[in-house]
């Protein structure tokens, strides 16, 4: 999502920035989890994460806690591309294999 | 989904006009009332091709095709006449995008749903005239697009230069474009032709979330990105001398500024704020849909009742977004031209919005009925003499603005009687799309793509020029056909066509 918005290459790692959020399902999980880090980008602090680091999974009680690693996005020095407006639940699909996880979602831009 | 082989899926479509295709009960679970869509040959072929793909064995994710989408949108409680695809149909998220579909608000069951306005509440175009002609413009047009680029905050992570506080904010939801015209951004004639004056009076603030006001305001006044833009356009051909007339187009060549925008980063976040609340509701009220993303609330509930005051908001945001680009462009070309906005005769021909739901009285079986209606990707075509259209457009119909894609031409429709009947009183909105964004990325290479616009003649900034196939033409269902296939259906009917010399874009 964050590589569609700009080009990742050009965000440095200065700053991180932590979310939370709690679902009632995987798909609502996996929602919540992504709509936190799209608002982060969206008003202040315009956090752009280069790398995503999950520090505590409840799978259990969906709740998700996670780091993200990056920078403030500023014009000129990071490419502007798509403006996301919104996850969305659009034939949302989470396949687990072992060892292995394959989701799909569909982003609004 | 309902999965079948694509033969057997056919059973269910029906050819009942050269122009219009029925869908029948049971194509979806649970329909209540039949879909229909519009489409001429070439399109019907984008739409077929749609379903055939999504039927193939060992199909997963990517997106559910415009037809199943109509289908399911039959399915919502409370539904009346039919679910209609315009003619720009395509895949959406829950509604399909050129979708409408109307609510009995007298039945306790009926349900609003935010899918049926999509994430950019009102989103709309807006057609400024000028009595400036394409060779006034043609020696200064490099400059004057640069201009507009300068004056125009685009793409994605832009910042609005109106000057804005949290207070002017909450006034600004409030008021809609009473609040441009109070704080000098507009002209007390802007108003009167828009849709609903520029301004929703159910809109509430209150109910509206701290995080969509802290996404709304730093980008009040942007365009944003994706197909947002805002060009240079001249008058190419005129079909309705008199309606033209009527809108102060006098001749071929004239000069005229389109802007298409919405509601920004407030108006998803009301939208994303809504589905959350509503899946919650629809466990509690036993509402089953047959897609997620088509979660959906009574109308008279609290989610359905604060939803309709939270994008009534979205849309007053979306009205003084769209003016304070009125200002700005306003502005630029004055400063090139060396003279008024006034004396270039500035005035905007119209301002329609083409995702939001409305509260209007329609004719069903021969009853008037009051319904909610949902308009996806379409835009409202009201016929002559229809009360809510403005005076000065009482005998030739609702102006209606058809935005094509980058590079392609765009439209001005009226509205008919036959599309008050037929659609609840509305038309297609734009080209839709044709390949998919990573299709087009694919397929396409955006130097190409630039090129193409420069051998056309056509000015181009853009923030960001990596993105510009997606936007191609060739990603695009041609907006003429388009066009041409509301005109033959009778929903609408062509005035004027208008053709870019300059593309500003996110």
């Amino acid at each position: 999502m964050f590589g569609y918005i700009t080009e990742l290459e050009y965000v440095e790692i200065k700053e991180s920035h932590e979310i939370e959020a709690e679902g009632t399902d995987m798909l609502s999980l996996l929602y919540h989890f992504l709509d936190e880090f799209l608002y982060l980008f969206c008003a202040d602090p315009y956090f752009i994460p280069k790398k995503v680091q999950i520090t505590e999974f409840d799978r259990a009680n969906y709740k998700i806690k996670a780091k993200g690693m990056g920078e403030t996005f500023t014009i000129g020095k990071h490419p502007q591309g798509a403006d996301v407006k919104a996850i969305t639940y659009s034939n949302m699909q989470v396949h687990e294999h072992e060892g292995k996880c394959e989701v799909f979602v569909i982003i609004d831009i | 989904m309902v999965v079948r082989q694509y033969n057997e899926e056919l059973q269910y479509l029906e050819k009942i006009s050269p122009t219009c295709w029925k869908i029948k009960k049971g194509f979806q679970p649970n329909m209540n009332v039949e879909g229909v869509f519009y489409v001429n040959e070439r399109l019907e072929k984008l739409m077929f091709d749609e379903l055939r793909n999504a039927c193939r064995p060992g199909m997963v994710g990517g997106f559910l095709p415009g037809v199943k989408q109509i289908a399911n949108v039959a399915a919502l409680p409370g539904i009346v006449g039919r679910s209609v695809g315009l003619p720009d149909v395509h895949s959406g998220y829950g509604f399909a995008i050129g979708n409408m579909a109307a609510f009995d608000m007298n039945d306790p069951k009926s349900v609003v749903s935010p899918g049926g306005v999509g994430f950019d509440i009102n989103c709309g175009v807006r057609l400024l005239r000028t009595n400036l002609y394409e060779k006034d413009v043609l020696p200064v047009k490099e400059q004057l697009s640069q201009s507009l680029f300068d004056h125009i905050p685009v793409g994605v992570g832009s910042k609005g230069i109106i000057p804005m506080n949290a207070k002017d904010m909450e006034e600004a939801l409030e008021m809609g474009m009473d609040w441009s015209l109070r704080e000098g951004y507009v002209w007390a004639e802007d108003k009167e032709h828009c849709e609903e004056y520029g301004r929703m009076l159910n809109a509430d603030p209150t109910k509206v979330s701290m995080r969509a006001k802290k996404r709304g305001l730093p980008q009040l006044g942007t365009l944003g990105a994706g197909n947002h833009y805002a060009e240079i356009q001249v008058v190419d051909e005129i079909y309705d001398k008199w309606a033209a007339s009527k809108m102060g187009i006098e001749q071929t060549g004239q000069v005229c500024v389109m802007i298409h925008s919405g509601s920004r980063g407030f108006g998803h976040q009301v939208a994303t704020d809504a589905l959350v609340a509503m899946e919650k509701a629809m466990k509690r009220d036993n509402i089953e849909t047959n897609d997620r993303q088509l979660a959906c609330a009574r109308i008279n509930s609290v989610e359905g009742q604060d939803y309709l005051k939270g994008m009534a908001a979205a849309a007053n945001f979306a009205w003084v977004n769209r003016s304070s680009m009125t200002f700005l462009t306003r502005q630029a070309f004055a400063k090139q031209f060396k003279t008024t906005p006034d004396d270039l005769d500035m005035h905007v021909i119209y301002d329609v919005s083409h995702n939001i739901a409305k509260v209007e009285e329609h004719i069903v079986d021969g009853k008037q009925k009051t319904l909610l209606v949902h308009r996806k990707g379409s835009t409202r075509a009201f016929p002559p003499h229809h009360p809510l259209i403005p005076v000065d457009y009482q005998l030739t119909g609702q102006p209606v603005l058809i935005g094509g894609t980058m590079g392609t031409c765009s439209y001005v429709l009226t509205g008919t009687e036959q599309g008050m009947r037929e659609t609840f009183g509305s038309t297609c909105h734009g080209a839709g799309r044709a390949l998919s964004r990573a299709k087009s990325r694919r397929n396409l290479d955006y130097k190409d793509v630039l090129d193409a616009l420069e051998k056309m003649g056509i000015s181009i900034r853009v923030a960001s020029p990596k993105l510009v196939m997606e936007e191609a033409p060739e990603s695009y269902k041609n907006v003429t056909d388009v066009v041409n296939t509301c005109h033959a259906a009778g929903i609408s009917k062509k005035a004027i066509k208008l053709r870019p010399i300059a593309v500003i874009k996110g």
